[in-house]
């Protein structure tokens, strides 16, 4: 692992059945978990008229804050706000708020729309509502993006740091499964990720400044047409050797030195799929244990991979969201911490 | 931090659809003779609303600009993406397998989406119930296709496509993440803006907040009542100087710099502090002098609260002699994610024509407010620095600096 580059520094979880980083370990069918109760978690104090997707963003970013050692429990004001930025990703997120008001307009009356409700129906209500609780002013932003999306905004958090717009930027993917998301989708209600995943990206100086633990490195990311493409381009293989086809995608980032030993694919992939330069890597769906994750797929591969480097399981983590059938697909490398090695 | 230096970033293709004009000369000739394209909302049912005036786009063809995708597999916000790309690949003079060749980025932002489709989808759930839900313009919701519809209609496929629905700042962050990206080297091509349709879902939230106007769209004035909502796209090409100089192409303007923070305060009311914060870090970024600029195109939305906070934190800024400082939603209203990145065109093209647009619709400016807003009519102006303010619900803050290319260079 480089000593220099982009670190994963703080991890929250607010996802079905799931008390620590260690349980996204574990794999399998999943489990008949409750969804999480963002009250019960964070207290009920500031969750008034917020949408559930915002609860539960909420949840995962104080979590995530307090492990990179932001903030406290009990002082949730970051002192390091000032240089902290947002990026929020979810592709449903307010779905279900904007259908209501939509409906209530249409069923009843102008009259029936509360102001007070009016910000869960901007589209920049995670992003910011995070930014307000924990007291966040650097760069705060959102991305719907697709299937790509929540990886997109790990890929985004890093270059605003790298670009030196930020110190360290918070990044939380989250999705709600209800009856409208479950209407528009075609996805079962049961099928979807209700939960949200936070990330503590942090530039090595930021981080050794004030003392903080790398989880694991950021290394490249590219954004490809194809699974294949993005493996190719990522995977230290000779592609033409082998027969495969390298991608010409965008590219950016730093550099994973290590091969991966674990795989986190695609929503749904066919797990057993022959794909060139990918023998013997462990394959992992995040999304058979939790549901469809759509825009936070990325942000919660990416923390599987961090309890995998805790586990000693492996030492570098290729994760990759979006299929040959989707607007794109994008693909990131991820190194565990120096010390895991 | 890239080990090589790092690129000058360069404009040099415009794309707009405005209700006040499309395409970059009926955007242009409306902008100097200062058109404004209020009427009676047609969009959706206004029953029940004391008053429904907005900025729509009328008569738009989107078959005239799209070559390759069907405009019915299209939501309108898409339609308006996708064309206004394609106005400014053609301005920029890129063919398509020129850009095909490159690695590209197209970052577009958005307030609602396809939220026009969705306030469609949902009435018609109201009334019919669920099976009445047309399947095909629930495929068009989806907001990541507006910027996905824009590299399929080109063919990309070295591409990162990115929606961001960073509400009413969006297209400045679309083009501050495009200008990041050609600047290290990331992508040579960059399309970057926003794009948002009229819906009633926003129009409706504006409404019980009491910031519609009834008629008109007064910013900075002192009997100002609110915003118009309005809609339509606008697209910019960002290459490096270099590939623009290489190639010979006409170059609007320099990207300088940006800027961006979040409030962190309030929902919906902006932070003064906050906002000048946020245009210091933009003109730093871009190493100018606050004196250097020469004129401010404000995010200036006509509402009580943004503009008396927005001049009051330009004066923060700029101090007692604040420059000129326009607001061109008196023309197109506010245009949501597509507002930003419709006042950058207008910047782009305020730099290369060497005039100021004017705030029409002014009758008496706001003592609270005291700017120089150039009323009603545009003004010659030789312009070698521009700024931007992009303001959003949330505190989501984005102001771009644009400078003449040639200004710099000399």
């Amino acid at each position: 692992m480089s000593e220099s580059g982009t670190h994963i520094t703080g991890l929250g979880l607010a996802l079905p059945g799931v008390a620590e980083a260690a349980d996204l370990v574990s794999s399998g069918e999943r489990a008949d978990a409750p969804p999480p109760d963002p009250a019960e978690r964070i207290g009920r104090k500031g969750l008034r008229y917020k949408d559930r997707a915002t609860q539960l963003a909420l949840v995962a970013a104080r979590d995530a804050l307090c492990d990179a050692g932001l903030i406290t429990p009990d002082r949730e004001r970051c002192a390091a706000g000032g240089s902290t930025a947002v990026v929020a990703s979810s592709n449903l997120g307010n779905l279900d708020s904007v259908c209501t008001i939509a409906g209530d307009i249409a069923e009843k009356s102008v009259a029936a729309i509360s102001p007070m409700n009016l910000p869960n129906a901007s589209s920049n209500v995670v992003a910011s509502s995070v930014a307000i609780r924990f007291g966040l002013r650097g760069p705060n932003l959102m991305l719907c993006n697709g299937v790509a999306s929540g990886l997109d905004a790990v890929r985004w958090g890093a270059s605003l740091i790298s670009a030196g717009r930020a110190e360290r930027a918070l990044v939380v993917g989250v999705e709600t499964g209800n009856g409208v998301t479950a209407r528009l989708t075609g996805v079962p209600e049961d099928d979807q990720l209700d939960g949200a995943v936070a990330l503590v990206l942090e530039s090595s100086t930021a981080a050794r400044l004030r003392g903080a633990t790398s989880m694991a490195s950021l290394g490249e990311g590219v954004r490809s047409t194809s699974v294949a493409g993005c493996v190719g381009s990522l995977l230290p293989y000779d592609a033409s050797a082998s027969g495969g086809t390298h991608a010409r995608g965008t590219r950016s980032g730093g550099a994973v030195e290590a091969g991966p030993g674990v795989w986190f694919v695609p929503e749904r992939f066919d797990l057993s799929a022959p794909l060139p330069g990918t023998e013997g890597l462990e394959r992992h769906d995040v999304t058979r244990t939790f549901g469809r994750a759509s825009g936070a797929l990325g942000v919660l591969q990416c923390a599987a991979a961090v309890s995998w480097f805790a586990s000693g399981e492996a030492t570098a983590a290729l994760v990759t969201s979006g299929d040959d059938g989707c607007d794109g697909v994008a693909g990131m490398m991820l190194g565990a911490p120096r010390g895991a090695r | 931090m890239p080990a090589s230096p790092a690129r000058r970033v360069v404009i040099t293709g415009l794309g707009a659809v405005s209700s006040i004009g499309t395409g970059r000369e009926a955007f242009l000739s409306a902008l100097r003779s200062g058109r404004t394209a209020a009427k009676p909302i047609t969009a959706f049912d206004t029953t029940g609303y004391e008053h429904a005036i907005g900025c729509a786009v009328a008569d738009f063809e989107p078959e005239q600009w799209m070559r390759n995708l069907a405009p019915e597999t299209l939501g309108r916000a898409s339609q308006f993406s996708v064309s206004a790309a394609r106005m400014a690949v053609a301005d920029a003079g890129l063919t398509d397998g020129e850009l095909r060749e490159q690695p590209c980025l197209v970052s577009i932002g958005t307030t609602d989406g396809e939220s026009h489709d969705l306030d469609h989808l949902v009435e018609s759930e109201v009334r019919h119930g669920p099976g009445a839900m047309d399947a095909g313009i629930a495929r068009r919701v989806p907001a990541g296709r507006l910027s996905a519809a824009i590299a399929h209609e080109l063919g990309l496929e070295q591409v990162e496509a990115v929606t961001l629905p960073t509400a009413c700042a969006a297209g400045n962050y679309a083009i501050g993440y495009g200008y990041d990206a050609i600047r290290s080297g990331d992508t040579e091509y960059a399309l970057c803006g926003g794009a948002d349709a009229l819906c009633r879902k926003t129009f409706t939230g504006f409404y019980r907040l009491g910031t519609i106007a009834p008629e008109r769209c007064q910013p900075f004035d002192k009997n100002r009542q609110g915003i118009l909502t309005g809609e339509g796209a606008g697209v910019l090409l960002l290459e490096s100087l270099e590939s623009a100089v290489a190639r010979g192409a006409r170059i609007y303007a320099e990207v300088l710099g940006y800027g961006l923070n979040c409030d962190a305060h309030h929902p919906v009311a902006p932070n003064q502090d906050s906002v000048a914060r946020c245009m210091q870090l933009a003109l730093d970024d871009a190493e100018v002098k606050s004196s250097e600029v020469d004129f401010i195109s404000a995010h200036g939305t006509g509402t009580k609260a943004n503009d008396v906070t927005e001049a009051a934190a330009i004066r923060q800024v700029f101090g007692d002699r604040p420059p000129r400082t326009v607001s061109i939603k008196s023309m197109i209203g506010h245009t949501m994610g597509a507002a930003s990145a419709l006042a950058s065109i207008a910047c782009a093209l305020a730099i290369t024509e060497g005039f100021i647009p004017p705030t029409i619709n002014h009758v008496e400016t706001d003592p609270e407010c005291a700017l120089d807003c150039v009323p009603n009519e545009a003004i010659e102006a030789d312009l070698r620095v521009v700024q931007n303010n992009g303001l959003a619900f949330g505190g989501n803050n984005a102001v771009v600096i644009f400078g003449r290319h040639e200004g710099r260079t000399a």
